[in-house]
Protein backbone atom coordinates (compact mmCIF):
# COMPACT_ATOMS: atom_id res chain seq x y z
CA UNK A 1 0.00 0.00 0.00
CA UNK A 2 1.00 3.58 -0.94
CA UNK A 3 0.03 6.26 1.04
CA UNK A 4 1.28 10.19 0.95
CA UNK A 5 -0.26 13.26 2.28
CA UNK A 6 -1.23 16.28 -0.08
CA UNK A 7 -1.96 20.05 1.06
CA UNK A 8 -4.23 22.26 -1.21
CA UNK A 9 -3.91 26.30 -1.12
CA UNK A 10 -6.05 28.99 -1.60
CA UNK A 11 -3.60 30.64 -3.76
CA UNK A 12 -0.67 30.09 -6.17
CA UNK A 13 1.67 31.84 -3.99
CA UNK A 14 0.70 30.26 -0.71
CA UNK A 15 2.06 27.20 -2.89
CA UNK A 16 4.83 28.80 -3.77
CA UNK A 17 5.67 29.56 0.01
CA UNK A 18 4.83 26.51 1.81
CA UNK A 19 7.12 24.34 -0.85
CA UNK A 20 9.99 26.54 0.02
CA UNK A 21 9.72 26.61 3.11
CA UNK A 22 9.23 22.87 3.91
CA UNK A 23 12.20 22.40 1.29
CA UNK A 24 14.32 24.60 3.30
CA UNK A 25 13.33 22.84 6.07
CA UNK A 26 14.87 20.01 4.52
CA UNK A 27 11.62 17.55 3.94
CA UNK A 28 10.93 15.93 0.71
CA UNK A 29 8.02 18.03 -1.06
CA UNK A 30 6.68 17.60 -4.80
CA UNK A 31 4.20 20.08 -6.42
CA UNK A 32 1.91 18.57 -8.41
CA UNK A 33 -1.36 19.38 -10.34
CA UNK A 34 -4.51 19.24 -7.29
CA UNK A 35 -6.11 15.78 -7.99
CA UNK A 36 -9.34 15.85 -9.80
CA UNK A 37 -11.06 14.30 -6.74
CA UNK A 38 -10.36 17.62 -4.74
CA UNK A 39 -11.32 20.88 -4.93
CA UNK A 40 -9.05 23.96 -4.47
CA UNK A 41 -9.21 27.54 -5.83
CA UNK A 42 -5.57 26.89 -6.79
CA UNK A 43 -4.31 24.32 -9.05
CA UNK A 44 -1.57 23.62 -7.61
CA UNK A 45 -0.82 21.22 -4.35
CA UNK A 46 2.27 19.73 -2.84
CA UNK A 47 2.87 16.51 -2.07
CA UNK A 48 4.89 15.23 1.36
CA UNK A 49 5.82 12.00 3.12
CA UNK A 50 3.21 10.16 5.22
CA UNK A 51 5.70 9.78 7.59
CA UNK A 52 6.77 13.76 7.67
CA UNK A 53 3.70 15.17 7.84
CA UNK A 54 3.57 15.38 11.64
CA UNK A 55 6.72 17.59 11.35
CA UNK A 56 5.90 19.56 8.59
CA UNK A 57 2.47 20.36 9.60
CA UNK A 58 4.50 21.61 12.99
CA UNK A 59 6.28 23.68 10.55
CA UNK A 60 3.77 24.93 8.62
CA UNK A 61 2.15 26.26 11.64
CA UNK A 62 5.41 27.75 13.07
CA UNK A 63 5.86 29.84 10.38
CA UNK A 64 2.17 30.60 9.74
CA UNK A 65 2.02 29.39 5.84
CA UNK A 66 -1.65 29.45 4.84
CA UNK A 67 -2.30 26.00 3.62
CA UNK A 68 -6.39 25.37 3.00
CA UNK A 69 -6.12 21.64 4.10
CA UNK A 70 -4.13 18.66 4.69
CA UNK A 71 -5.67 15.18 2.91
CA UNK A 72 -4.09 11.80 3.48
CA UNK A 73 -4.03 10.10 -0.23
CA UNK A 74 -3.69 5.61 0.38
CA UNK A 75 -3.71 3.94 -3.07
CA UNK A 76 -5.48 0.90 -2.81
CA UNK A 77 -5.44 -1.55 -6.06
CA UNK A 78 -4.72 1.25 -8.61
CA UNK A 79 -7.13 3.95 -6.75
CA UNK A 80 -6.87 7.00 -4.58
CA UNK A 81 -8.86 7.46 -1.35
CA UNK A 82 -8.72 10.82 -0.23
CA UNK A 83 -9.02 11.64 3.43
CA UNK A 84 -9.28 15.19 5.03
CA UNK A 85 -6.96 15.64 7.72
CA UNK A 86 -8.94 17.47 10.52
CA UNK B 1 31.02 -3.88 -49.41
CA UNK B 2 30.80 -0.36 -48.82
CA UNK B 3 33.11 1.13 -45.83
CA UNK B 4 32.48 4.53 -43.98
CA UNK B 5 35.64 5.30 -42.00
CA UNK B 6 34.46 7.82 -39.67
CA UNK B 7 36.92 7.59 -37.21
CA UNK B 8 38.52 10.77 -35.66
CA UNK B 9 35.16 12.39 -36.96
CA UNK B 10 32.82 13.60 -34.17
CA UNK B 11 28.59 13.59 -33.81
CA UNK B 12 26.47 14.11 -36.27
CA UNK B 13 29.83 13.46 -38.91
CA UNK B 14 29.25 9.76 -38.80
CA UNK B 15 25.75 9.76 -38.45
CA UNK B 16 25.47 12.03 -41.91
CA UNK B 17 27.54 10.24 -44.09
CA UNK B 18 26.20 6.31 -42.50
CA UNK B 19 22.77 7.93 -43.64
CA UNK B 20 23.64 9.58 -47.25
CA UNK B 21 25.45 6.19 -48.39
CA UNK B 22 22.69 4.33 -47.10
CA UNK B 23 20.07 6.65 -49.08
CA UNK B 24 22.21 5.92 -52.01
CA UNK B 25 22.41 2.42 -52.15
CA UNK B 26 19.06 0.16 -53.08
CA UNK B 27 20.47 -2.88 -51.32
CA UNK B 28 23.25 -4.88 -49.67
CA UNK B 29 25.57 -3.93 -46.86
CA UNK B 30 27.60 -0.63 -45.69
CA UNK B 31 29.82 -0.72 -42.43
CA UNK B 32 30.87 2.23 -41.04
CA UNK B 33 33.80 2.75 -38.73
CA UNK B 34 33.65 4.79 -35.59
CA UNK B 35 36.46 5.36 -32.55
CA UNK B 36 33.85 6.75 -29.92
CA UNK B 37 30.99 5.32 -28.26
CA UNK B 38 28.52 8.41 -28.73
CA UNK B 39 28.87 7.60 -32.73
CA UNK B 40 28.26 4.09 -32.27
CA UNK B 41 25.08 4.49 -30.76
CA UNK B 42 24.02 7.61 -32.88
CA UNK B 43 24.67 5.36 -35.84
CA UNK B 44 23.38 1.89 -34.69
CA UNK B 45 20.20 3.93 -33.91
CA UNK B 46 19.80 5.53 -37.17
CA UNK B 47 19.87 1.81 -38.49
CA UNK B 48 17.48 1.06 -35.94
CA UNK B 49 15.26 4.24 -37.09
CA UNK B 50 15.42 3.34 -41.23
CA UNK B 51 14.29 -0.89 -40.18
CA UNK B 52 17.81 -1.77 -41.48
CA UNK B 53 19.37 -4.98 -39.49
CA UNK B 54 22.68 -4.16 -37.95
CA UNK B 55 25.25 -5.77 -35.90
CA UNK B 56 28.50 -4.27 -33.86
CA UNK B 57 32.01 -5.57 -33.30
CA UNK B 58 34.33 -3.44 -31.35
CA UNK B 59 38.06 -3.85 -32.19
CA UNK B 60 41.10 -1.93 -30.90
CA UNK B 61 38.90 0.61 -29.91
CA UNK B 62 36.98 0.95 -32.96
CA UNK B 63 33.49 0.15 -33.06
CA UNK B 64 32.49 -1.55 -36.77
CA UNK B 65 28.53 -1.22 -37.38
CA UNK B 66 27.89 -3.65 -40.50
CA UNK B 67 24.33 -2.26 -41.47
CA UNK B 68 22.13 -4.02 -43.77
CA UNK B 69 19.84 -2.72 -46.32
CA UNK B 70 16.96 -4.71 -47.69
CA UNK B 71 15.79 -4.31 -51.57
CA UNK B 72 12.16 -3.08 -50.50
CA UNK B 73 12.49 0.36 -48.72
CA UNK B 74 10.60 -0.08 -45.85
CA UNK B 75 8.89 3.77 -45.50
CA UNK B 76 9.12 5.01 -41.72
CA UNK B 77 6.01 3.50 -39.72
CA UNK B 78 3.87 6.16 -38.51
CA UNK B 79 1.87 4.75 -35.26
CA UNK B 80 -0.84 7.49 -35.24
CA UNK B 81 -1.90 7.15 -31.81
CA UNK B 82 1.78 7.83 -30.59
CA UNK B 83 2.38 10.95 -28.77
CA UNK B 84 5.84 12.87 -28.56
CA UNK B 85 6.48 15.60 -26.15
CA UNK B 86 8.87 18.25 -26.63
CA UNK B 87 9.99 20.32 -23.75
CA UNK B 88 12.01 23.22 -25.10
CA UNK B 89 12.98 25.50 -21.62
CA UNK B 90 12.97 24.51 -18.34
CA UNK B 91 9.89 26.67 -17.46
CA UNK B 92 6.35 25.99 -18.57
CA UNK B 93 5.22 29.45 -20.62
CA UNK B 94 6.20 33.17 -20.26
CA UNK B 95 6.12 35.04 -17.13
CA UNK B 96 6.95 34.99 -13.70
CA UNK B 97 10.46 32.89 -14.00
CA UNK B 98 9.20 31.24 -10.29
CA UNK B 99 5.45 30.03 -11.66
CA UNK B 100 7.05 28.71 -14.81
CA UNK B 101 9.55 26.88 -12.77
CA UNK B 102 6.52 25.33 -10.55
CA UNK B 103 3.78 24.80 -13.57
CA UNK B 104 6.66 22.50 -15.28
CA UNK B 105 7.28 20.35 -12.27
CA UNK B 106 3.52 19.84 -12.31
CA UNK B 107 3.35 18.86 -15.67
CA UNK B 108 5.91 16.47 -15.44
CA UNK B 109 4.35 15.36 -12.53
CA UNK B 110 0.84 14.67 -14.36
CA UNK B 111 2.26 13.53 -17.11
CA UNK B 112 3.23 10.27 -15.21
CA UNK B 113 -0.33 9.88 -13.76
CA UNK B 114 -2.19 10.41 -17.36
CA UNK B 115 -2.51 7.62 -19.56
CA UNK B 116 -1.91 6.90 -22.49
CA UNK B 117 1.64 7.81 -22.05
CA UNK B 118 3.78 9.52 -24.14
CA UNK B 119 6.43 7.09 -26.44
CA UNK B 120 8.62 9.74 -25.92
CA UNK B 121 9.50 13.06 -24.27
CA UNK B 122 12.68 15.10 -26.27
CA UNK B 123 14.27 17.39 -24.10
CA UNK B 124 16.04 20.87 -25.91
CA UNK B 125 17.31 23.99 -25.41
CA UNK B 126 17.15 24.42 -21.37
CA UNK B 127 14.61 21.85 -20.88
CA UNK B 128 17.94 19.79 -20.66
CA UNK B 129 18.31 21.08 -17.50
CA UNK B 130 15.35 19.01 -16.36
CA UNK B 131 16.77 15.85 -16.74
CA UNK B 132 20.52 16.57 -14.71
CA UNK B 133 21.51 16.36 -11.27
CA UNK B 134 19.88 19.27 -8.58
CA UNK B 135 16.41 19.09 -11.53
CA UNK B 136 13.56 18.92 -8.94
CA UNK B 137 11.43 17.01 -11.65
CA UNK B 138 14.25 14.52 -12.07
CA UNK B 139 12.29 12.12 -9.89
CA UNK B 140 9.14 12.69 -12.39
CA UNK B 141 10.93 12.12 -15.19
CA UNK B 142 13.21 9.00 -13.81
CA UNK B 143 9.64 7.49 -13.33
CA UNK B 144 8.84 8.31 -17.18
CA UNK B 145 11.35 6.47 -18.00
CA UNK B 146 10.87 3.40 -15.60
CA UNK B 147 7.71 3.19 -17.41
CA UNK B 148 8.99 2.50 -20.70
CA UNK B 149 8.97 6.18 -21.96
CA UNK B 150 12.02 6.93 -23.54
CA UNK B 151 13.74 10.06 -22.81
CA UNK B 152 15.96 11.68 -25.34
CA UNK B 153 18.08 14.57 -24.70
CA UNK B 154 19.47 17.16 -27.24
CA UNK B 155 23.40 16.52 -27.22
CA UNK B 156 23.85 20.00 -28.35
CA UNK B 157 22.14 21.59 -25.35
CA UNK B 158 23.43 19.56 -23.28
CA UNK B 159 27.12 20.08 -24.19
CA UNK B 160 26.19 24.20 -24.35
CA UNK B 161 24.80 24.13 -21.07
CA UNK B 162 28.18 21.86 -20.01
CA UNK B 163 25.62 19.30 -18.45
CA UNK B 164 26.89 16.25 -20.10
CA UNK B 165 28.36 14.98 -17.29
CA UNK B 166 25.41 16.00 -15.09
CA UNK B 167 22.80 14.23 -17.07
CA UNK B 168 20.95 11.23 -15.02
CA UNK B 169 18.02 10.27 -16.94
CA UNK B 170 17.30 9.44 -20.89
CA UNK B 171 19.62 9.09 -23.61
CA UNK B 172 21.46 11.68 -25.67
CA UNK B 173 20.42 11.90 -28.95
CA UNK B 174 21.24 14.24 -31.76
CA UNK B 175 18.99 16.24 -34.19
CA UNK B 176 18.18 13.37 -37.10
CA UNK B 177 17.27 10.70 -34.19
CA UNK B 178 15.33 13.88 -32.56
CA UNK B 179 13.34 14.92 -35.96
CA UNK B 180 12.76 10.87 -37.14
CA UNK B 181 10.96 10.78 -33.95
CA UNK B 182 9.02 13.78 -34.15
CA UNK B 183 8.37 12.81 -37.41
CA UNK B 184 6.97 8.96 -36.19
CA UNK B 185 4.69 10.30 -33.69
CA UNK B 186 1.18 10.68 -34.81
CA UNK B 187 0.87 13.93 -32.48
CA UNK B 188 3.73 16.08 -31.43
CA UNK B 189 3.27 18.52 -28.16
CA UNK B 190 5.77 20.96 -28.04
CA UNK B 191 6.02 22.56 -24.19
CA UNK B 192 8.04 25.35 -23.01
Amino acid sequence: MTEYYIAVFDSTHYALKFEKAVRDGGYDINIMPVPRELTASCGLSARMEAGEIERIMALAAKEDLKVAGYYHVEVQNGRKVYNRRQ
Amino acid sequence: MKEIDARGLVCPQPVILTKKALEEMTEGELVTIVDNVTAKENVSRLAENLDCKYEISDEKGCHYIKIKKAAVVQKQKINDDSIVIVITADKLGQGAEELGKVLMKSYTYALTETTPLPKAVIFMNSGVKLTVEGSEALENIKKLESSGVEIINCGTCLDFYQLKDKLQVGIVGNMYSIIEKMNSAGKVVNIG
